[in-house]
């Protein structure tokens, strides 16, 4: 038993969630870990803002990035207590926060899109035109969801007059990259198919894809509750840090585009980024005081209509109550606590 | 002690170790109390809640199924195909080299390609299954033939037996228990091959099940779908195993 114990103890605190990290003696700050998507366009800008410039140091933290693919693998990260806060999209923060009590949603993070396309050549015009056709989404993501929308808008049920289809974000990508039949107009048997940004505007950018419907998702800050309590008011300061990282790419778009091209290593030009961010008002403010970081009405009533969708479609087995998954300080209007002049791009060691 | 009492002995053995095991992962899963970590009684009151609504049974229906399918193609062009490498001496050295190069590239590789060959339906994923369980198949069959004691076939060929009677009479026999190994484990990539197909690209199945317990955080849900696969493939080897003894008894 004595011999076995070393082996468990890794376990053990991979399990149980590492605990809070605690203030850095030397400099006074916070150490964070901060989980973000290595694949997504602006929450990209943003987490490369923050790792490239002084912002998270001028608000007390110490941070440290790790990048995840997408949003599964970043809610596993959190459950094994790897990071203290996290950029995600709203249905992982409904289901991470209904599984993970310690965790809540501190702020809006940004707006991003999710579209449905088919080859440009294709007959299909709008989503009325897809009945009896076939659609392919990564089964579980916010996609999902914008596509059965879409189709219960265009007045078709998706359950019976549309077959809608599971397929990863990856293979939807190889799929359209191979090019749809010139006699058909379709890849495979597949009709039309569902992504979100940087690949849907990849893909559009490319001309590979024509939209046929698209829709704004509501993406958001999550960070532990045990974090907070460890360190009371470092939500609040950690949304002003947000704040002044959307000034900072609002300021030049260009040159945080450029860092996330550089850190992701993605093969996207640089005008996917920009039509990405097209649809985030903070990239597009006149001034820093019309930047938003907390969560208005409207973007509640989308997320209670992503944990709807998610108890439906059975993804959830029980209903998920929203109010217990958001933290007061999500609602709260945040303004800059830091002068942007006071923010320095690191020099490299 | 008798060949019985030596079967339930290491049945007895194998029972205690599982009861250990259970009962530790339970302890610590009550001790830390975390989503990440279940304990057994979670996994199987969720094991319970998926039968009750019918979609674990759906979901291993499927997956055998579909390595059901996949690999009886596997099975079947692995040995013919096999042999023919093996009996065909340089003119077969093509589709062995063939074999060689598509032999490393693992089966969730042709994914994108089997949805576009042959769509999203099942078809797809016995493609993946097949090309899974191919190659060992292929290879084991191929060298075990080429493998046959040169003094069993000098054997034959002094007391006049023809090509088709020392192929049927020696060296299919000599290569039998090696062609048997390659069948398992092919069965066995089978069953790693449908699960890398149903976690992308299918519409049902346990890979399928796993995929969509992991986006909502289900580890439970997860565990569930894992144990099933590991009891499914242990009783398909426990079938295979049986299936061996009866063919190649005499092998050692």
């Amino acid at each position: 038993m004595r011999r076995g114990l070393p082996f468990l103890a890794p376990l053990l605190v991979a399990c149980s969630g590492a605990a809070p990290p605690e203030v850095d003696a030397m400099s006074g700050r916070i150490p964070i870990r901060i989980g973000w998507q290595t694949t997504w366009a602006t929450q990209g800008q943003l987490a490369v803002a923050m790792m490239k410039t002084t912002l998270l140091r001028e608000h007390g933290f110490e941070p440290t990035f790790t990048g995840f693919s997408y949003g599964g693998p970043l809610n596993e990260g959190a459950l094994a207590g790897s990071v203290d806060v996290l950029f995600t999209a709203d249905q992982p923060a409904i289901a991470l926060g209904s599984k993970g009590r310690n965790w809540g949603i501190v702020g809006r993070l940004m707006a991003n899109r999710v579209g449905t396309f088919v080859p440009p050549a294709s007959p299909i015009q709008t989503a009325s035109d897809l009945e009896g056709r076939t659609v392919v989404v990564p089964f579980g993501a916010a996609a999902h969801r914008a596509t059965m929308g879409a189709i219960e808008r265009a007045g078709l049920d998706p359950r019976t007059q549309v077959t809608v289809a599971n397929l990863g974000l990856q293979e939807i990508v190889a799929l359209v990259g191979a090019g749809a039949d010139p006699e058909t107009h379709r890849w495979g048997d597949t009709d039309a198919a569902a992504a979100w940004d940087p690949a849907f505007a990849s893909l559009e950018h490319d001309g590979a894809v024509r939209a046929i419907d698209t829709t704004t998702i509501t993406s958001v800050v999550v960070m532990d509750d045990r974090f907070v309590a460890a360190h009371p008011g470092a939500d609040l300061r950690f949304m002003q840090a947000m704040h002044t990282a959307y000034d900072v790419v609002r300021g030049d778009p260009e040159r945080a585009a450029l860092w996330f091209k550089e850190e992701s290593a993605l093969p996207f030009d640089i005008g996917v980024l920009e039509r990405a961010a097209s649809v985030e008002p903070n990239i597009h403010a006149g001034s820093a005081a019309e930047i938003r970081v907390h969560l208005n009405p409207d973007e509640l009533k989308t997320m209670e209509a992503a944990a709807a969708f998610m108890l439906e479609s059975g993804l959830l087995r029980e209903a998920v109550d929203l109010s217990a998954i958001l933290r007061p300080q999500a609602t709260v209007p945040v303004s800059a606590s830091v002068a942007l002049e006071q923010v320095q791009v690191k020099k490299l060691p | 002690m008798s060949a019985d009492g030596q079967v339930r002995g290491d049945w007895a053995v194998v029972a205690a170790t599982a009861l250990v095991v259970l009962a530790a992962w339970e302890g610590v899963a009550r001790a830390l109390q975390v989503p990440a970590l279940p304990g057994p009684s979670a996994v199987l009151w969720m094991a319970g809640w998926l039968a009750r609504d019918g979609t674990l049974f759906t979901d291993v229906a499927a997956s055998l199924g579909r390595v059901f399918t996949g690999f009886t193609a596997a099975a079947l062009l692995g040995v013919s195909l096999g042999a023919l490498g093996a009996l065909g001496g340089r003119w077969t050295a093509g589709l062995r080299a063939l074999v060689s190069t598509i032999r490393p590239i693992p089966p969730i590789a042709w994914i994108p390609l089997s949805i576009l060959w042959f769509g999203l339906g099942d078809p797809s994923a016995w493609f993946i299954v097949f090309v899974g369980a191919f190659s060992p198949i292929f290879v084991q069959t191929c060298w075990s033939l080429q493998r046959c004691p040169s003094t069993y076939l000098e054997l034959a060929r002094s007391v006049g037996a023809g090509p088709w009677l020392t192929f049927r009479r020696v060296r299919l026999p000599a290569a039998a228990p090696g062609v048997v190994a390659g069948l398992r484990t092919g069965l066995g990539l089978a069953w790693t091959s449908v699960i890398a197909a149903e976690l992308v690209g299918a519409q049902s199945g346990l890979g399928y099940r796993i995929q969509m317990h992991r986006v909502v955080v289900e580890t439970d849900g997860v565990m569930v779908g894992m144990a099933c696969i590991g009891l499914c493939g242990l009783a398909m080897d426990a079938v295979a195993r049986r299936v061996e003894r009866r063919l190649v008894d005499w092998a050692p």
